[in-house]
C-alpha cells in the first residue's frame, strides 16, 4: 500500500485540511471497528507509541496490530498563527505533532510575491526538512496532496512554492493540488493577481489540479440547507456507530468526528465538501473493490496532454434519503445529478462543453452493470472529443462513505474550465491594465514585472488550448488513414 | 514399496502452471482454482460416473492444477500451481484469504509477488519499468513452481488487456517465459475490456499487449467483457452484474477447456487433452494465434434441473454459433450458411477443438464440424476439428459442449480496437505518458503494424 | 551326415529366431548339389541377412521389400552389397539375375557372410535380458501406429496456389515444431521419473551392477500380471541362447560340410562355364566400359588446371608483394577480415556437411540416467555410464556425432564443436536474412505509396 502526504498551506488550506483529517478519522473508525492499524489507515496515518518523545513508527506488519496513537501524514504551513494554533488547541491536536508545523506571525498580506518569493526563500530549508521527515516515514510515498486557496498570499504564493520544491526533490511522487478559486465578489482586491500568478506554477508543475470555486461551494451549501432545514437545528449525535445516520449524511456535515458541533466554523460546511472530495478520490486506492483505481491512474486516464490537467469534479448524492425503497431510482439519480450543473465544484457547465475524458469513482454497493447502464443512459447528453468517444474511467470501491449506501465522484477533463479561466483573466486584466497594486509585488526581491506578463501568457495559452479542442466538438479533424497491409 | 506406488500415481499427468497477473488476472485465477476444486470434489452421484472413475478424475484434476506433496504435515490442502504477480498488494491479499477460507485449497506461500505501487493503467510503466525490475524474482518463483512438476504441460497466464500491470508486466513476463522455457507451451488468456468505461487508455494498452504477446505466446485466448456481460444478463438472468459474475463465466469457459477429457485418437490413454496437443491442433500456424471459446448450454443454476438436451440439438446450435459467430446460444443468426457465396459471409475457422462433457457420449455425430467449407482450402483434409470427451457431468450440466476455435471471431473487435487506438494516436493524445517510461512512437507504430497484419491474415483466411 | 543335418537344422532355427523367413535344412542339402529349388529361398535369406547387417534388425520392411522389388533389382542389390563387403567371387557375380539357377554359389556366399560378418555373434549380442529399463514392449500395444502418410501426400499434391502452398507448409512446419516440443516434454518427464524411481529404490537391487531397481522391475512389481509375459520372454530368450550355445559347440561340423560343398563346386566347374565367364560383363559393377579413358582425360585436365592456376597464383603473389608496401597495417587487416568473412560465408552457403562430418544418422538410443556415486566397485560400469550421459545429452537436444564412437568423448570438445557449428549456422542465417531483406525492399519499391516496415528485431 502506498502513502500520501497532505500539505496544507495558508488559512484556507489548513481549514480544509482540518476537516479532512476529522472526516478521515471518522471514516476509518467506521470501517475499521477493531481499532487495528491496517493498510488502508496507513495511507494517511502513522501509528506511533506516543509515550516516547520522538516515537518510532509501528509498521503495519500483518495488519493486525492495535492502533496506539495515530499521527496524520500532514504538513501544516501558515504564515500567520491563527488557524494552526487553534487547531493545535482543538480535538485534532493529538494527530499532529509540532514537528509538522511551519508558522510565522506576520502573514503574507494577500500578496503572492510575499508568499512565494519572500517566505519561500526564507523557509526553504525548513520546508525541505519537514517534507523529508514526513517522506521518510513512508515506505512507498506515492502522492502529495497540496491544499491551498488561490486568492490569498500565503496559500497561493507559498503553496505554489512548496509545489516547486516537491517537484524538484521528489520528481517521481505525484503532486495533486486542490486549489480554491476566489469568487468574483472576493473581498481581497488582489486575488486575481494572486490566482493568475499561482496558476502559471500549477500549469507547469503539478500533475493534476482539482480546482474548486468558492461560489460553487456556497451554492451547494445553500442547496443542502434548503433540502434539510433541520441540519442547523436538528438533533446531533456524536457517536458514529450508533447514531441516526440518515439525518446526518450531508457531505457538508462532520457529525461523529472529533470536532464538536459547537466548535463549527462558518466555512466548515464548505470545507467539508472539499474534504470529502479528497476522501472519495483516494477511497479506491485505500480500500478494496472490484475495480480499483490507484491515484496514478487518475492522471494516466484523465490527462491526455501534459498541461491540460485541470479536472472539474462533482459529487453526489449531496445527502442520503432515509427511504430504503427509493434506492434503485436513487442510484440512477445519483449519476444524473453528478453531471448536472449545480453539482459541479466549479461554476461551469460541462454538459455544454467538450469532454476530453471522464472518471466515475463509485463507492458502496454499486456493480459494474449499474455503472454501464448509466453510462449508456447519460452518454447521449454528453459530448466527448472524437478520438475519445469512450473516454470513461471507472472505479469501484466496495466501502461506502460513512452514513451513505453509495456515492459517486466524477472527475472530468472538460473544456468548460476555460470559461472560469476567462472570467479570471478578465478580472486580472481589469487591474493589470491600470497597473494597480503592481508595485506591492515588484518591490519584493526576486519578483519581476515579467512574472505578470508571463503568467498572463501562460493563462492565455491554457485557455487557447482548451478552446482549440472545444472547436473540434462540431467539426472534428479527420484522423490519419490507418496503416494498410499489402497482401 | 508404498513409496514407489505413490510416485507413479502422482506423476504421468501433465501439470499446468497458472500465472495471475494484475487485478483482473488474480481475481480470475482465484475463481478458476475454486472452480477446479469444486469440480474435482463433486460427488460421484452428482456427476454420474463410477466411484472408481471419479476418484481417478479427481486425482487427475488435482495433480494437473495443484500440488499435494508438502514438506511438513502442516498442509494437507492442495496448493494451486500458481504464481501471483501484482504491483499492488490489495487484490493478492484478498484472494489468498478467500482461498484459505474455503479450506479446500490454498495458494503456495512465497509464490506471490506484489509491490506497493501499481502501474497506473500505464502499459509502459508495467512493461518498461516494473517488468525488468521484478523479472528476477518472478522468474525464480516460476522456476520453483516448474520444478515441482514431473511433467510441465505448459503455462496459462491470466491478464486483462486494459490495465497496466496485467498487460504490461504480463507481456514482459511472457517474453521472459519464452526465453527461459523455449520448449514449453504458453497460453495467454486475455480479458478484452468493455468497449467503454473501464480504462480510457485501454485501446493503447490492448494493442501494445496483443502485439507483444503475438511474438512470444503460443496462443492468445480472447474473452470479451461485452460478450460475457451479455451472457450474464440474457442467459444467466443476473440482474446486478459484478465482476465476480463475469469471472464465473470466464472460469466456466476455461474449465470446460482445461479439465480432463479424452481424445479419440488413443483409447486407453491417461494423458488426456494434453495442453501441447490441443495447442498443436489449434495454433500450429504462426500467423494465427487467436482463440475464442463458445459454450453451450449456459443457464442459471435454477434452470439447470428443468432442462434436458440432446447432443444433436446442442451441436447444431454450437455449429451455428460458430459459423454465424455468435457469442452465445441466444439470438443466433440462422440465416448464415456455409459458403454458398451469397448472403452473409460465415465465420471462417482455421481449426476447432470440441469438448463434450456429460452423458451418452457414444455415437455422437460431429461430422458437421469437419465440413471442408469451414476451413481454408490449404489445411489437410479432415484435420479441422479435434474432439475430446469426458463422461463426467460438468458444472451440473447433464450435457455440455465447448468449442475452442481459431477463427475470425475476434477480428471484428480487434479491428475496432485498432481503429480507436489509431484515432487517438493520430492526435498523439496520452502518448507523452508512455514516453515518460521509455516507450517511443515507433513502438506504437510497430504494434499497429503487427496487428494490422494479424487482421489482414485472418481476413484472407 | 546325420550329424550335419542336425547342425544345419540348428542353424535354420537360429536364423528363424532372429527374424528371417523360415528356411528348411533340406534347402542347404539341395544347394550343395546346385539344385534350382534352393535358389529363391537362399536369395531371400541373403537379402534378409544383409538387411540385418545394415539395420541391426529384421522387421516387416524387409519382408515387404522382398515382395515389392523385382527379382532383378533384388539380385543386383545383393550382389552389390556382397561386393562392398569384399566377397569378390566372380562366379557369384555372374549368377543369373532371374533367380533360376546357381544355388550352390548362393550357399557359399551365405557361408562367407555368416563367417566373415560374425552374424551369429551379432545375434547373440541382441539377446539381452528383458528386465532392462525398457518397458515399452508393454505400453506400445494401445497406440495406433498407422499414420496416414498416403493421405498427406495426396493433399500436398492437391491443387493449391503458391500462396496457399506456403500457408500449408507453414502450418505443417508449425505442427512439427509443436510435436518436437511435446516430445521434448515427454523425454524430460521420462528422465525425471526414471531418476526418481532409481532414487527411491536405492539399496534395493536384483542384479549386482546396480544399486537400485530398474523401471521395468518396478513396473513388474506394480503389475505382477505381466510377470508371466516376462517369464515367457525369458524362456524364449533362454532357448535362443541355448541354441546359440549349441551352434558354437557344433559349428565345426557345419564348416567341414561347407568345405565339402566347396570341393564339389571346384570339381564341377566345367569348361563351358569357364568360357562363358570371360565373355559376360559383370553388370552389377555399374562401371561404364570406357571409364579408364575418361579417367585419364580427367587427370590430364586436372594437371593442366593445376599448372594454369599455379602460374596465376605466382603472378598474384608477386603483385601482392609489390602492393603490400603501399597498404597500411589497418587497411590490410580490414581487407583480410573481409576476405575471411567472405570465405566463411561462401563455405557456409556451400553447405557444412562436407567438412566435419556432423552426422545425424547415428542410431538413436534411449537415454539412461544411472545414479552414480564414487564407488570403486562400479568401475566396470563407468564406460557405460559415460555413454549414457552422452545419450542423455543427446536426448536433450544436443545432437552430436558421439554415436558410433566406442570411447567416451569429452563433453567440452563436443560443446566446442557444436558452438562452431552454431556459429556457422548464424553466419549462414544472417547472410540469408540480408539477402531476403534486400529482396523485400526491392519488392516494396515497386509498389507505390508503400514502405517496408521490418520487424523490430531485425532493425
Amino acid at each position: 500500500m502506498t502513502q500520501s502526504i497532505v500539505v496544507q498551506v495558508g488559512q484556507c488550506g489548513n481549514q480544509i485540511g482540518c476537516q479532512f483529517w476529522d472526516l478521515a478519522l471518522r471514516e476509518h473508525a467506521a470501517v475499521n471497528k477493531n481499532g487495528v492499524y491496517d493498510e488502508p489507515i496507513s495511507s494517511f496515518f502513522r501509528n506511533v507509541d506516543s509515550r516516547y518523545n520522538d516515537p518510532v513508527d509501528i509498521p503495519v506488519g500483518t495488519g493486525k496490530g492495535k492502533i496506539k496513537s495515530l499521527k496524520a501524514r500532514a504538513i501544516l504551513v501558515d504564515m500567520e498563527e491563527g488557524v494552526v494554533s487553534e487547531m493545535m488547541k482543538g480535538p485534532l491536536r493529538e494527530v499532529f505533532d509540532f514537528k509538522q508545523l511551519i508558522t510565522d506571525v506576520s502573514g503574507s498580506g494577500n500578496n503572492w510575491a510575499v508568499g512565494h518569493k519572500m517566505y519561500g526563500v526564507q523557509y526553504h530549508d525548513q520546508l525541505s526538512e519537514v517534507v523529508r521527515r514526513s517522506a521518510e516515514f513512508c515506505d512507498c510515498l506515492q502522492c502529495f496532496f497540496i491544499l491551498h486557496s488561490m486568492g490569498g498570499g500565503t496559500g497561493s504564493g507559498l503553496g505554489t512554492y512548496v509545489l516547486n520544491l516537491l517537484e524538484e526533490e521528489y520528481p517521481d511522487v505525484y503532486r495533486f493540488v486542490t486549489a480554491v478559486y476566489p469568487s468574483a465578489e472576493d473581498d481581497v482586491i488582489t486575488s486575481p493577481y494572486n490566482s493568475v500568478l499561482a496558476m502559471r506554477e500549477l500549469t507547469e508543475r503539478a500533475d493534476c489540479i482539482l480546482p474548486v470555486e468558492n461560489q460553487a461551494l456556497v451554492d451547494i451549501v445553500n442547496k443542502i440547507s434548503e433540502a434539510i432545514p433541520s441540519l442547523k437545528t436538528g438533533k446531533r449525535t456524536y457517536n458514529t456507530v450508533s447514531g441516526d445516520i440518515k439525518a446526518n449524511t450531508a457531505i457538508t456535515g462532520s457529525d461523529g468526528g472529533l470536532v464538536k458541533p459547537k466548535d463549527e466554523k462558518p466555512f466548515d460546511s464548505m470545507n467539508n465538501i472539499v474534504a470529502n472530495l479528497l476522501l472519495n478520490m483516494t477511497s479506491s486506492a485505500r480500500f478494496e473493490g472490484s475495480l480499483n483505481v490507484d491515484l496514478n491512474e487518475i492522471t494516466m486516464n484523465l490527462v491526455p496532454f501534459p498541461r491540460l490537467h485541470y479536472l472539474v469534479s462533482s459529487q453526489s448524492p449531496l445527502y442520503a434519503t432515509a427511504d430504503v425503497n427509493l434506492l434503485p431510482r436513487q442510484l440512477d439519480q445519483m449519476f444524473s445529478d453528478a453531471f448536472s450543473k449545480d453539482h459541479q465544484l466549479m461554476k461551469t457547465d460541462p454538459k455544454h462543453s467538450l469532454y476530453l475524458a471522464c472518471a466515475l469513482m463509485v463507492r458502496g454497493d454499486v456493480e459494474i452493470s449499474d455503472v454501464r447502464r448509466n453510462i449508456e443512459r447519460l452518454k447521449g447528453s454528453l459530448r466527448f472529443i472524437h478520438w475519445n468517444q469512450e473516454g470513461w474511467k471507472t472505479g469501484l470501491c466496495s466501502v461506502p462513505p460513512v452514513g451513505q449506501p453509495h456515492s459517486l465522484l466524477t472527475l472530468a477533463n472538460n473544456t468548460c474550465v476555460q470559461y472560469s479561466f476567462i472570467d479570471l483573466r478578465d478580472r486580472f486584466l481589469k487591474l493589470y491594465k491600470r497597473k494597480a497594486h503592481i508595485h506591492h509585488y515588484t518591490h519584493i526581491t526576486g519578483m519581476e514585472a515579467e512574472d505578470f506578463s508571463m503568467s498572463l501568457e501562460s493563462l492565455n495559452s491554457i485557455i487557447q488550448e482548451y478552446a482549440d479542442l472545444e472547436k473540434q466538438m462540431n467539426n472534428p479533424s479527420p484522423p490519419e488513414p490507418r496503416l494498410q497491409v499489402l497482401t | 514399496m508404498f513409496l514407489i506406488v505413490l510416485i507413479l500415481t502422482s506423476s504421468c499427468i501433465m501439470s499446468i502452471i497458472t500465472l495471475q497477473l494484475g487485478q483482473c488476472g488474480n481475481q480470475i485465477g482465484g475463481e478458476l482454482f475454486t472452480t477446479f476444486i469444486k469440480d474435482a470434489h463433486a460427488k460421484p452421484s452428482n456427476v454420474q460416473v463410477s466411484a472408481n472413475r471419479n476418484e481417478q478424475y479427481t486425482e487427475e484434476v488435482i495433480s494437473k492444477f495443484f500440488t499435494t506433496e508438502s514438506q511438513s504435515d502442516k498442509f494437507d490442502v492442495p496448493q494451486a500451481r500458481a504464481v501471483l504477480v501484482d504491483m499492488e498488494p490489495k487484490v493478492i491479499a484478498q484472494i489468498c484469504t478467500e482461498a484459505k477460507r474455503t479450506g479446500k485449497w490454498m495458494y503456495p506461500e512465497k509464490q506471490q509477488f506484489s509491490q506497493k505501487r501499481g502501474s497506473g493503467n500505464n502499459w509502459a510503466h508495467g512493461f518498461c519499468v516494473h517488468g525488468p525490475r521484478v523479472k528476477e524474482k518472478v522468474m525464480n518463483m516460476i522456476q520453483q513452481e516448474a520444478e515441482k512438476c514431473d511433467n510441465l504441460g505448459g503455462f496459462l497466464s491470466l491478464t486483462s488487456l486494459a490495465g497496466g500491470t496485467g498487460s504490461g508486466v504480463g507481456a514482459y513476463v511472457t517474453q521472459c517465459l519464452r526465453d527461459e522455457f523455449p520448449n514449453s507451451f504458453i497460453l495467454n488468456q486475455v480479458v478484452w475490456p468493455y468497449h467503454t468505461g473501464e480504462v480510457i487508455v485501454q485501446n493503447y494498452n490492448a494493442i501494445l499487449t496483443l502485439s507483444h504477446l503475438y511474438q512470444s505466446a503460443d496462443a492468445v485466448l480472447v474473452m470479451e467483457n461485452d460478450h460475457l456481460h451479455r451472457i450474464c444478463t440474457q442467459l444467466l438472468n443476473i440482474k446486478k452484474i459484478g465482476f465476480k459474475d463475469i469471472n464465473n463465466v470466464i472460469c466456466h469457459k476455461l474449465a470446460s477447456f482445461l479439465l480432463p477429457a479424452v481424445t479419440q485418437k488413443y483409447t486407453d490413454h491417461r494423458r488426456s487433452n494434453a495442453f501441447g496437443e490441443v495447442l498443436e491442433h489449434l495454433v500450429s500456424h504462426p500467423d494465427y494465434k487467436l482463440l475464442t471459446i463458445k459454450n453451450i448450454p449456459q443457464m442459471s443454476d435454477t434452470s439447470k434441473q428443468f432442462c434436458t438436451y440432446q447432443w444433436h440439438g446442442l451441436l447444431k446450435h454450437l455449429r451455428q454459433m460458430l459459423i454465424a459467430d455468435a457469442s452465445m446460444e441466444e439470438g443466433i443468426d440462422w440465416q448464415v450458411h456455409l459458403g454458398d457465396g451469397s448472403g452473409i459471409k460465415h465465420n471462417q475457422s482455421l481449426a476447432n477443438a470440441l469438448f463434450l462433457r456429460g452423458k451418452d457420449l457414444d455415437g455422437i455425430d460431429v461430422s458437421s464440424f469437419s465440413d471442408p467449407k469451414l476451413y481454408p482450402s490449404w489445411i489437410l483434409p479432415n484435420t479441422g476439428v479435434a474432439v475430446y470427451k469426458q463422461p463426467r457431468i460438468f458444472n451440473d450440466y447433464e450435457k455440455s459442449a465447448a468449442l475452442v476455435t481459431n477463427s475470425r471471431s475476434p477480428i471484428g473487435s480487434l479491428n475496432h480496437m485498432i481503429g480507436k487506438a489509431w484515432n487517438m494516436f493520430s492526435s498523439r493524445a496520452y502518448v507523452y505518458q508512455y514516453e515518460k517510461h521509455g516507450l517511443t512512437e515507433e513502438d506504437f507504430l510497430d504494434s499497429f503494424v503487427t496487428l494490422e497484419q494479424v487482421v489482414a491474415n485472418y481476413n484472407t483466411l | 551326415m546325420a550329424q550335419v543335418r542336425e547342425v544345419i537344422e540348428l542353424l535354420t532355427k537360429i536364423l528363424r529366431e532372429n527374424g528371417t523367413t523360415k528356411i528348411k535344412a533340406e534347402i542347404f542339402r539341395l544347394a550343395k548339389f546346385d539344385k534350382d529349388e534352393a535358389v529363391v529361398p537362399l536369395w531371400k535369406l541373403l537379402f534378409e541377412l544383409i538387411y540385418f547387417l545394415e539395420n541391426g534388425t529384421i522387421d516387416d520392411v524387409v519382408i515387404r521389400a522382398f515382395s515389392q522389388l523385382t527379382t532383378e533389382e533384388m539380385a543386383i542389390y545383393v550382389k552389390q552389397k556382397m561386393q562392398n563387403y569384399g566377397f569378390l567371387s566372380r562366379s557369384f557375380s555372374l549368377l543369373p539375375n532371374d533367380m533360376l539357377t546357381g544355388s550352390r554359389e548362393l550357399l557359399l556366399a551365405l557361408a562367407w557372410l555368416l563367417c566373415t560378418k560374425n552374424i551369429i555373434e551379432k545375434f547373440m549380442e541382441k539377446c539381452s535380458s528383458p528386465i532392462d529399463d525398457d518397458i515399452y514392449e508393454f505400453q506400445r500395444d494401445g497406440l495406433d501406429q498407422s499414420t496416414n502418410s498416403s493421405q498427406l501426400s495426396h493433399s500436398l499434391t492437391g491443387k493449391l496456389t503458391a500462396v496457399q502452398k506456403v500457408q500449408q507448409l507453414q502450418q505443417l512446419n508449425g505442427k512439427l515444431r509443436f510435436s518436437l516440443r511435446q516430445l521434448y516434454a515427454l523425454q524430460s518427464e521420462r528422465t525425471r521419473i526414471q531418476h526418481r524411481i532409481h532414487e527411491s529404490t536405492q539399496g534395493v537391487s536384483l542384479s549386482g551392477d546396480k544399486k537400485h531397481l530398474s523401471v521395468m522391475e518396478v513396473y513388474l512389481l506394480r503389475n505382477p500380471e505381466h510377470l508371466k509375459k516376462i517369464l515367457r520372454l525369458l524362456e524364449k530368450d533362454n532357448e535362443r541362447l541355448q541354441n546359440l550355445l549349441h551352434w558354437k559347440e557344433q559349428e565345426d561340423v557345419f564348416w567341414k560340410w561347407m568345405e565339402s560343398v566347396l570341393d564339389m563346386r571346384l570339381k564341377n566347374l566345367s569348361q563351358s562355364e569357364q568360357e562363358e565367364r570371360d565373355t559376360k560383363p559383370m553388370v552389377h559393377y555399374n562401371i561404364p566400359p570406357d571409364i579408364i579413358g575418361q579417367m585419364h582425360a580427367a587427370r590430364k585436365n586436372l594437371e593442366a588446371a593445376i599448372m594454369k592456376y599455379e602460374s596465376i597464383i605466382e603472378h598474384l603473389e608477386e603483385l601482392w608483394e609489390t602492393k603490400r608496401r603501399a597498404i597500411t597495417e589497418p587497411e590490410l587487416n580490414n581487407l583480410l577480415a573481409a576476405i575471411n568473412e567472405e570465405i566463411a560465408y561462401q563455405r557456409a552457403t556451400l553447405g557444412i556437411d562436407h567438412e566435419d562430418g556432423f552426422r545425424y544418422e547415428g542410431r538413436y538410443q534411449e537415454p539412461r540416467l544411472v545414479l552414480f556415486k564414487n564407488d570403486p566397485s562400479m568401475k566396470s560400469t563407468n564406460l557405460r555410464q559415460q555413454r549414457s550421459e552422452s545419450n542423455t545429452l543427446q536426448a536433450f537436444g544436443v545432437l552430436g556425432s558421439l554415436e558410433g564412437l566406442d570411447m567416451p568423448t569429452d563433453i567440452q570438445t563436443e560443446i566446442a564443436a557444436l558452438e562452431k557449428y552454431l556459429h556457422r549456422m548464424e553466419i549462414e542465417a544472417s547472410g540469408k536474412q540480408r539477402g531476403y531483406l534486400a529482396e523485400l525492399d526491392k519488392l516494396a519499391e515497386r509498389i507505390p505509396d508503400a514502405i517496408c516496415i521490418q520487424p523490430k528485431t531485425v532493425r
